[in-house]
């Protein structure tokens, strides 16, 4: 790339193109970082399916015909999430389900978990470890795709971003990552509570993502300033309202309910009870 | 990995090895700052990646990346251009003895380029390098940019005309450069 075509172009401008020329090859590029690109680019289009999959579940509640139906019903913890015959599982796509969305200032946040349906052997595992990868998830193993085979795989993500922007402009951030043969079954009170910054990467915990008993009706959630957000179970197939607390189910979650709380406040969390 | 997506990473790897100095030497000039410029290189390929398959099957997947790379310019750097109008000492330009009569004044002009382009509009900057340093014809930078051929022109003759008023630069201009 010389830059210089010739015809028609004044003599400044072949000495402007041969000083561009001359400080553009005077740069060390340096080996292609490759490897980064394509991992950072996995992740940016696992980025951009989470938001759109974000954005559908959105639509779908706002719209009043929030998108599920299939989940358990609400003491029916044995239930099974997914009733669909075996070819229905969803071992190489995730199940979204979005927990909660707010706004915090002029900051827009939210919470989804994706869950994996358990892999039936090797084969499976592999190409599900890849299907992940795919997303920019990583499952909570030690790198071995076989140790994925009878574990159901669930990922809790969080996002911000300022409100209005576009679902491609938000940050998304990997609260948690389980991969196990039996999903959390919480009993009677039992509370399993992940705090976590609320629109950004520091500062005080401000948002709780916890998991209860489907029997639970009402969580509270408690800040070190004294103040009580009340987190009550949105009724089945409700739509998906801005909030600053809920109690939600997640598809293929069949063993529990999630609930999020949002500090109204700059306090951080204390403690999370289930009240009803 | 299924065969077909295994035979598109691979194409993509060899694509990013491929153009990895060339997209890092236009990113050099359109920010002024070698740091800038890397995020600037592989955020497009990192976007380029996303897109592979409409990418590859382009006519022209250079086009189709230029462009990427000209509205992702657009969206980060346009505001903080003051931020690189100096260039650094660790600018990344290699100091290597050169084989001019002259290397410090070289580097001179390297430098007053630099800090030249950094004060033109983005438009007007990203209009320069893709017609004199990417060699583009005007249509082709009007496809880059988003713009009309008009506007190309417009962007590239202002731009022009404000670095040959630089006095550091006219001088070298006026000389033919050092070389």
């Amino acid at each position: 790339m010389t830059g210089v075509d010739g015809k028609g172009q004044d003599a400044a401008q072949e000495r402007i193109s041969a000083l561009l020329a001359d400080t553009a090859n005077g740069l060390e590029t340096g080996a292609a970082p490759v490897d980064a690109v394509v991992r950072a680019g996995r992740r940016h289009r696992a980025r951009r399916r989470t938001a759109a999959a974000v954005a559908a579940v959105v639509l779908a509640g706002t719209t009043g015909t929030l998108a599920l139906t299939s989940l358990p019903g609400g003491n029916d913890s044995s239930a099974p999430a997914q009733p669909a015959p075996a070819d229905g599982r969803r071992v190489f796509l995730p199940q979204i389900s979005q927990v909660a969305f707010g706004t915090s200032g002029d900051v827009r946040w939210g919470v989804n978990v994706q869950v994996w349906s358990a892999p039936r052997d090797k084969a499976e595992a592999v190409k599900q470890t890849e299907a992940m990868a795919d997303w920019g998830l990583t499952p909570a193993t030690s790198g071995n795709p076989s140790e994925l085979v009878g574990r159901t795989s669930y990922f809790v993500i969080r996002f911000y971003g300022p409100e209005g922007a576009g679902n491609d402009e938000l940050t998304h951030r990997l609260v948690d990552s389980v991969s196990t043969s039996r999903l959390p079954w919480p009993k009677e009170t039992e509370v399993e509570a992940l705090t976590q910054p609320l629109t950004g990467e520091d500062g005080a915990h401000r948002l709780v993502i916890g998991t209860v008993p489907t029997t639970a009706k009402q969580v509270a959630c408690h800040w070190k300033d004294g103040s009580t957000t009340l987190a009550d179970r949105a009724p089945e197939n409700s739509p998906l309202l801005s909030t600053d607390a809920v109690i939600r189910p997640v598809r293929g979650f069949p063993t529990a309910n999630w609930f999020v709380c949002a500090s109204p406040g700059s306090a951080a969390y204390q403690s999370a009870e289930v009240t009803k | 990995m299924g065969d077909a997506k295994q035979t598109r990473d691979e194409e993509f790897r060899r694509f990013v090895i491929g153009r990895w100095p060339g997209l890092m030497r236009t990113a050099f000039l359109l920010t002024g700052d070698r740091y800038a410029a890397e995020d600037l290189a592989q955020s497009t390929l990192e976007r380029t990646y996303t897109a592979w398959r409409r990418v590859s099957a382009a006519d022209e997947p250079d086009a189709y990346v230029r462009r990427i790379m000209i509205n992702a310019h657009a969206r980060k750097h346009r505001r903080r251009l003051k931020e690189f109008l100096a260039p650094k000492d660790d600018s990344g330009l290699v100091r290597e003895p050169a084989d001019t009569a002259d290397p410090m004044a070289r580097a001179d002009d390297r430098g007053a380029l630099l800090e030249a382009l950094a004060q033109l509009p983005a438009r007007q900057r990203e209009a320069v390098v893709l017609r004199y340093w990417e060699d583009l014809t005007e249509t082709q930078t009007a496809r880059a940019m988003g713009c009309s051929v008009g506007t190309v022109k417009s962007n590239t003759a202002k731009g022009i005309a404000k670095l040959r008023a630089v006095p550091a630069l006219a001088d070298a201009v006026l000389q033919g450069g050092r070389k």
